[in-house]
């Protein structure tokens, strides 16, 4: 039944089949055929890639960056084609795991710190803040929270905390009288000097303009903190000088050439092999604490430097060295008493010193390994430092004196009355108080409480008491060995694991002896003490700690809930305390304020020209000169016809400005008083007398405040009034003041020609650019036709790499042209609106506690006298962005 | 409220001062000094006390009186120092107005020592310290008639 396959010949066709094959031709021909066949298996002529190729259900959207999310056998040819399309196969991040290793994140931050210093809690910091790279630190500028007015709301009735370690600290020691002559040449010698009477004693810091030598008014440098040590019986006084890092430099130098200092180069071996010697002794316990106090103290003690002179002088820079917390607002106290507790100094002294170091070691021995090897770490320590006594801790060493014990007692009297005060305002003004606490990690809360509010009602409001201000803080030893002994909390939460009932619900019961003593300093700032504001705003507490030690304190202070704010809230504090004596306030005449508006001026530029253009202001149509600089210089020039200048200083002659200005408001009967209370100032009004000012050339600080609307801001331009803007004040109250006509921009067709024919360039480059690119390829497919291997992809990227080079430098050219065209250099200012600029608003905002936007500005004296000719303190205030002015409101500062 | 007098024997105890008290009625100004006012000693600052001051607006402060009532509180005590005693009684007085006799008034009059520092202007000044007296008032307004919150009262 098989029928027989046909085939067309038999069918009827033409095709007959062969009777033989030749047999070399058809595997000749197969085998061409199959090798083509594995030519197109091995290089695919087709446009997808290995991944679109799979089915779409097995697709996953990150096998395009994790090749090995591909099937294993696609996997190869896959990562062969991503590398082909120019993507690098990605190096791997090494694993978080890996990259959390204690060791690995040692070395990163160690990496991230080459070039800058960290605080000691910046790690704690940048977990939450945001930071900036200022003066050489790294420094937290505002919380994350963006709760800024929660900022206020602290300062003003609870407790907001700085680290405010960034504030070097400078030790001078040498005689008394030399030390005083020296540093009075750099104050001015009509207010309170270095060598005051009330400062001298160590019983209160001192804040002054520090100036260059014999300087005053012309040349100051910045508001420095300084302190004495309480006299003891060594003929040489010491001085510790508190200078913030923004005109650091300048003041060392200042320094060094006054007092001829000379840099002592033979200091830091002694420091390093004591770290090194830890280092060892530790060895045994886990490396990485090892490690990391090496680090600590490296970072500590080899920046120990120290100066000379022939006169017995010597300074210290104690950098890093000590750590500065600021608590401001009316809890700060409770918040410090309650997470610093006293030693009982009783303990010690029961006990005979030998009887004292057995029990001390039986408990030693009794307790843990860990207090052993504790132990055993103070006496290398105390053995290096001494070299002759005893094996105690120095709390012990310290207080066999006397009068140190004296001091405590006192001490801790004191500190019995800080826990009854309700703000440090009630403290004497600037008093010191120094202390000696417990390490604070025993007696933390297990989670964040708020400290009780003590309602009882203290009638003791401590005098300055002359002992309370002795400190062990201020021996280099001490510190070095409260710094060296630092337990770390790994350390601690060990010794809490071994005991009977592991936790921290016993910490209260631990022998004393086992807990380090340090020694801190407390000094309180007054805050505000005008009538104008709340009694006592912003008064604060600063806490001086040793190095090492910030971080348990900080965080027991956080367990209190002190709010933390940064740089942002300092800002804030100046601006509603109006306080020009801050350190962190650069008044215009310091070279510091220059350096620092330079780089502001620099930042909003560039802020400025990331705008695309027509979403940028334009300042020459609204007649303001210097956006982003405050031209004082320029302005000086053509109020006085002189180049220099200086801010003006004198408290008398700022009174007395004052006076004639603030009665004049009065006059105009435009001051409202809402008590009703009528004042007879008419009687008192005092003319101003412009003979009594040395100078036309000064700067005078003032404070704007906005009568009706508006908010002043940074940069902002004081504008004398013209009289018809008087006028219409008076008659319409609710007038909010003129408006600048808009004037001409005279680069404005420029710009738009140069834009024009920047495009046309452009353009042309391009074309040029396509055209060669044509042209190579062109030349390609010749030579490949004729065979030759010769690769001109090569070539045309480096030609392309060559024509690309001016084409940038045109760019970038282009870009400075426009932007000169955008903000042309400032030639004038008094005459660049429509009302004469008598200055400009450094800081202004709205201010929290007056409910109104105020500023803080300078103004040429001249101006202000011009003003008083009109008869009131009426100014305009208009910001850099508008053509409205606002009416305001001109009161001297009297630093 | 009465402790504000309590005698002074525990400051000499604790305190060896150093600066000279002057005379009593010392005159504000001096050549050499210039006045820094200490905050003076407070009373408890529970929810419930109230410190009058003449810079905040009466009515805000009559406000926050009355929010106090309202919520529960069954006392609010009125404290004012010095100048802003007038403002506190004015409170207190315009509180029973407003609630119609329902609270009653309960007077406590005291003496409030004030610190003033007189910070030096020159090198060889001292500190000086001004121990001054001025009365205070405290009010304790409360209810007569115990009503319940009037939180979800419309």
């Amino acid at each position: 039944m098989d029928e027989k396959k046909q085939f067309d010949k038999f069918l009827g066709g033409e095709e007959e089949l062969p009777r033989d094959v030749p047999m070399l031709r058809l595997v000749a021909s197969r085998a061409s055929e199959i090798a083509a066949m594995n030519y197109s298996i091995e290089n695919p002529q087709q446009t997808k890639l290995i991944f679109q190729k799979l089915p779409v259900h097995m697709r996953r959207r990150i096998m395009s960056h994790n090749a090995k999310r591909m099937p294993r056998r696609l996997r190869e040819a896959h990562t062969r084609q991503m590398a082909k399309s120019g993507l690098p196969p990605k190096n791997k991040r090494p694993s978080r795991k890996y990259r959390r290793r204690p060791r690995n994140l040692l070395l990163e931050y160690n990496r991230r710190q080459r070039d800058k210093v960290w605080l000691e809690t910046h790690i704690w910091h940048a977990k939450r803040f945001h930071m900036t790279e200022k003066w050489g630190y790294k420094i937290p500028n505002f919380p994350n929270d963006r709760c800024f007015r929660a900022n206020y709301r602290a300062i003003a009735k609870h407790c907001l905390i700085q680290d405010i370690s960034y504030y070097s600290c400078i030790e001078i020691t040498g005689p008394l009288s030399f030390l005083i002559d020296t540093l009075k040449r750099h104050c001015n010698t009509n207010e309170l000097t270095f060598g005051a009477k009330v400062y001298l004693s160590g019983t209160r810091e001192g804040n002054l303009m520090f100036y260059k030598e014999d300087g005053y008014p012309k040349f100051p440098i910045g508001n420095v903190n300084f302190l004495w040590k309480p006299p003891d019986d060594s003929l040489l006084k010491t001085i510790w000088i508190w200078v913030h890092p923004c005109f650091y430099t300048d003041f060392i130098s200042a320094v060094i050439a006054s007092f001829k200092f000379e840099l002592n180069s033979l200091q830091t071996d002694n420091m390093v092999d004591i770290s090194e010697t830890v280092v060892e002794s530790e060895r045994n316990d886990s490396k990485i604490i090892a490690k990391k106090k090496a680090a600590v103290e490296n970072n500590c003690f080899s920046k120990h430097v120290e100066y000379h002179n022939g006169t017995n002088c010597t300074m210290i820079l104690l950098n890093h060295r000590l750590n500065r917390f600021r608590l401001c607002g009316p809890l700060a106290l409770d918040i410090i008493t309650n997470a610093l507790r006293l030693p009982n100094l009783e303990l010690i002294k029961e006990l005979p010193e030998q009887e004292q170091s057995q029990v001390k070691t039986n408990v030693e021995e009794e307790t843990t390994m860990e207090v052993v090897e504790i132990s055993t770490e103070v006496d290398t320590e105390s053995k290096e430092s001494s070299g002759t006594t005893a094996k105690k801790s120095w709390f012990n060493e310290y207080h066999r004196k006397k009068e140190n014990i004296e001091y405590f007692k006192v001490q801790q009297e004191l500190f019995d009355v800080l826990k009854d005060l309700k703000s440090p305002n009630q403290l004497p003004p600037n008093i010191v108080i120094a202390l000696t606490v417990l390490d604070p990690r025993f007696f933390m809360p297990q989670t964040r409480t708020r400290s009780e509010r003590n309602n009882k009602v203290s009638d003791r409001i401590p005098m300055p008491p002359t002992l309370a201000n002795r400190s062990p803080i201020w021996e280099s030893d001490v510190r070095k060995f409260v710094e060296t002994n630092l337990k770390s909390t790994t350390q601690i939460n060990k010794l809490r694991s071994k005991n009977l009932v592991p936790g921290v619900s016993n910490d209260d019961n631990y022998n004393e002896n086992i807990i380090s003593k340090i020694p801190i300093l407390l000094l309180q700032r007054p805050g505000c003490f005008t009538d104008k504001k709340c009694l006592g705003f912003t008064s604060a507490i600063d806490i001086i700690i040793p190095a090492g030690w910030a971080m348990p304190f900080w965080l027991s202070f956080i367990l209190r809930c002190a709010r933390p704010g940064g740089l942002k809230e300092s800002k804030s504090i100046i601006l509603e305390n109006l306080d020009l004596n801050s350190p962190n306030f650069n008044s215009p005449d310091t070279s510091a304020y220059v350096r620092e508006a330079l780089n502001t001026k620099l930042e909003m530029m560039e802020r400025y020209f990331r705008y695309p253009p027509n979403r940028r202001v334009n300042f020459v149509k609204l007649g303001i000169s210097s956006p982003f600089y405050c031209e004082w210089k320029i302005l000086m020039r053509e109020w006085t016809d002189m180049d220099d200048f200086y801010v003006l200083r004198n408290k008398n002659l700022l009174s007395h400005l004052e006076t004639s200005i603030s009665n004049r408001k009065s006059m105009l009967g435009k001051n409202k008083n809402r008590k009703g209370r009528k004042f007879n100032v008419q009687s008192t009004i005092t003319p101003l007398d412009k003979t009594l000012f040395p100078d036309d050339n000064c700067l005078i600080p003032v404070k704007i405040s906005i009568e009706k609307r508006g908010c002043p801001k940074n940069f902002s331009v004081i504008c004398l009034p013209s009289t018809d803007d008087l006028k219409n004040y008076e008659n319409n109250n609710n007038w909010s003041g003129p408006v600048q006509s808009i004037q001409k921009d005279p680069n404005e067709n420029k710009r738009k020609l140069l834009r024009r024919g920047h495009l046309a360039i452009l353009k042309r480059l391009r074309r040029q650019r396509v055209r060669r690119k044509r042209k190579l390829e062109n030349r390609q497919n010749i030579l490949q036709e004729k065979g030759s291997d010769i690769n001109l992809v090569e070539i045309m990227k480096r030609v392309r790499r060559k024509t690309i080079k001016p084409n940038r430098g045109i760019i970038e050219k282009q870009a400075q042209v426009m932007s000169s065209l955008y903000l042309p250099k400032c030639t004038k200012v008094k005459n660049s609106c429509d009302r004469e600029v008598m200055g400009y608003v450094v800081q202004g905002d709205f201010s929290f506690t007056e409910s109104k936007g105020i500023g803080l500005g300078y103004v040429v004296l001249p101006s202000l006298f011009s003003l008083t000719d009109k008869g009131n303190n009426i100014v305009l205030v208009r910001n850099t962005t508008t053509r409205q002015y606002r009416i305001a409101r001109l009161e001297i500062l009297i630093t | 409220m009465a402790e504000v007098k309590t005698e002074r024997k525990s400051k000499e105890i604790c305190l060896k001062e150093v600066t000279k008290k002057c005379p009593k009625n010392r005159p504000l100004t001096d050549s050499k000094h210039i006045l820094r006012k200490r905050l003076p000693v407070c009373q408890p600052k529970r929810n419930k006390d109230i410190y009058v001051t003449n810079k905040t607006s009466f009515k805000a402060q009559l406000n926050k009186c009355e929010k106090l009532l309202d919520a529960g509180e069954p006392e609010v005590i009125i404290h004012g120092l010095g100048a802003a005693i007038n403002r506190a009684c004015n409170l207190a007085l315009q509180l029973k107005e407003n609630h119609h006799g329902t609270v009653d008034l309960d007077i406590n009059t005291s003496t409030v020592d004030i610190i003033d520092d007189f910070e030096p202007l020159t090198d060889d000044a001292d500190y000086e310290v001004n121990n001054r007296q001025n009365s205070a008032i405290h009010i304790r307004v409360f209810r007569t008639a115990l009503i319940g919150t009037l939180k979800y009262a419309t």
